[in-house]
């Protein structure tokens, strides 16, 4: 059939199509005023606003420091070594600069860490050097001491993990309060007095402000800052997998 | 087909295609944020900088979830909308499609303001996919207001 037979027929039935639609009653199909443009955008408006308002309230967003205190433990089956998490012999070393009142710390806990702990530190090819560096405020302070006093037993990844699982809404806003830190180390079934006196110590007071002057010294300047043998590595979890395995040598 | 014919097969074809094709763009960067986010990685904005800080955020989840994952949900829902309408002309589902991207373009604000004045950065991606919910809410809104020109348009 050739094209000059079938336009005019396919024009008439859409001729014919659109005679018949506009002299039919109004169908379902062209009903939208029903659905008056002003009703459904105050309708879309509220429940726009409604979601937002939730979200304010309930949702998204730096989270109050939690009124009762949030155990979390260092991830299982990885050695740990004072503030060395994975294989001591690894060939690769991700020195890991952080503040304890930073949320991005917090949130490369939540998102990368995971991955280093699935792969890498996993299998024995990196290990992780932590390295404070409370800039913060006074509470960054107090919660580096409280790591190093729970090192002491032996415990600083679990506190590593417990402070930012307390991490608060606003920074020296009493998260990282003196019966808060004292809570967390009974939490993780620390020696209380010891830890106390540890957390008061000189020994705590020197690692925290060692850890100011180390940071400053490998011209470190925000938290998270992820160094992996001696290269600064930007990024997530796919840049720093790459970067050690370029520095494994494979 | 010569200019004419072009624009004649343009203006007979249904407007929600140009809808779903809005809502697959948006699918697409929401469900590659999406992706990065649940595989705990950043997204790569090239030479920009702000993903990174922006993914960082607390505010980049809510109720622990990424809010990527929200954009895909809107994303697939605004297309089965777009489809679904192109199929039936009910008028009714071109009035979901609007109302939900105007919903979504409630949020976008939200997230702006607090990209520039909370965050302190922006994520292209998430301005991309901000810019592809206000052309589907204005594509929309054009097509409802003259929704007479395309009562007859079929697919």
């Amino acid at each position: 059939m050739s094209s000059e037979q079938v336009r005019p027929l396919r024009r008439e039935r859409r001729a014919a199509a659109l005679a018949q639609r506009r002299a039919a009653p109004r169908t379902a199909a062209r009903q939208p005023r029903r659905f008056g443009i002003g009703l459904v955008s105050v309708l879309a408006l509220l429940a726009g606003l409604l979601i937002v308002a939730a979200i304010l309230v309930v949702g998204g967003g730096p989270k109050p420091a939690p009124a009762s205190i949030i155990r979390a433990a260092a991830p299982a089956g990885i050695p740990v070594s004072g503030r060395i998490l994975g294989n001591a012999a690894a060939p690769v070393t991700i020195d890991l600069y952080e503040d304890f009142q930073c949320p991005a710390c917090l949130r490369w806990g939540q998102n990368v860490f995971p991955n280093l702990v699935r792969n890498e530190l996993g299998a024995g090819s990196a290990k992780i050097a932590f390295h404070g560096f409370a800039f913060i405020g006074a509470e960054s302070k107090d919660a580096g001491r409280a790591a190093w006093a729970a090192e002491q037993q032996g415990r600083f990844w679990d506190m590593w993990a417990t402070l930012y699982a307390n991490q608060g809404v606003r920074e020296n806003g009493g998260s990282f309060g003196r019966e808060r830190l004292i809570a967390m180390a009974n939490s993780l079934g620390l020696d209380v007095a010891r830890f106390t006196a540890d957390l008061d110590s000189a020994g705590a007071a020197a690692f925290v402000a060692d850890g100011i002057a180390d940071a400053t010294r490998a011209g470190v300047n925000s938290t998270p800052t992820v160094i992996v043998n001696g290269t600064v590595v930007a990024g997530g979890y796919t840049e720093l997998a790459a970067a050690i395995a370029v520095a494994a040598g494979r | 087909m010569d200019r004419s014919g072009l624009w004649s097969r343009l203006r007979s074809t249904h407007p929600a295609l140009v809808l779903a094709t809005l809502d697959l763009i948006g699918l697409g960067i929401a469900s590659y944020l999406s992706s990065v986010e649940l595989r705990g990685e950043l997204p790569n904005c090239g030479p920009l900088h702000g993903c990174e800080q922006v993914a960082l955020s607390p505010y980049s989840r809510i109720g622990g979830i990424p809010v990527a994952v929200f954009g895909v949900i809107l994303s697939l829902v605004l297309l089965g909308l777009a489809i679904a309408w192109w199929r039936t002309n009910d008028g009714r589902l071109l009035a979901a499609h609007y109302g939900l991207s105007l919903l979504g373009v409630v949020f976008e604000l939200y997230f702006t303001y607090l990209e520039l004045f909370v965050i302190g950065a922006v994520c292209v991606w998430c301005a991309s996919y901000g810019i592809s919910l206000v052309a589907r809410f204005l594509v929309a809104l054009w097509v409802w207001v003259h929704r007479e020109r395309f009562a007859d348009a079929r697919p």
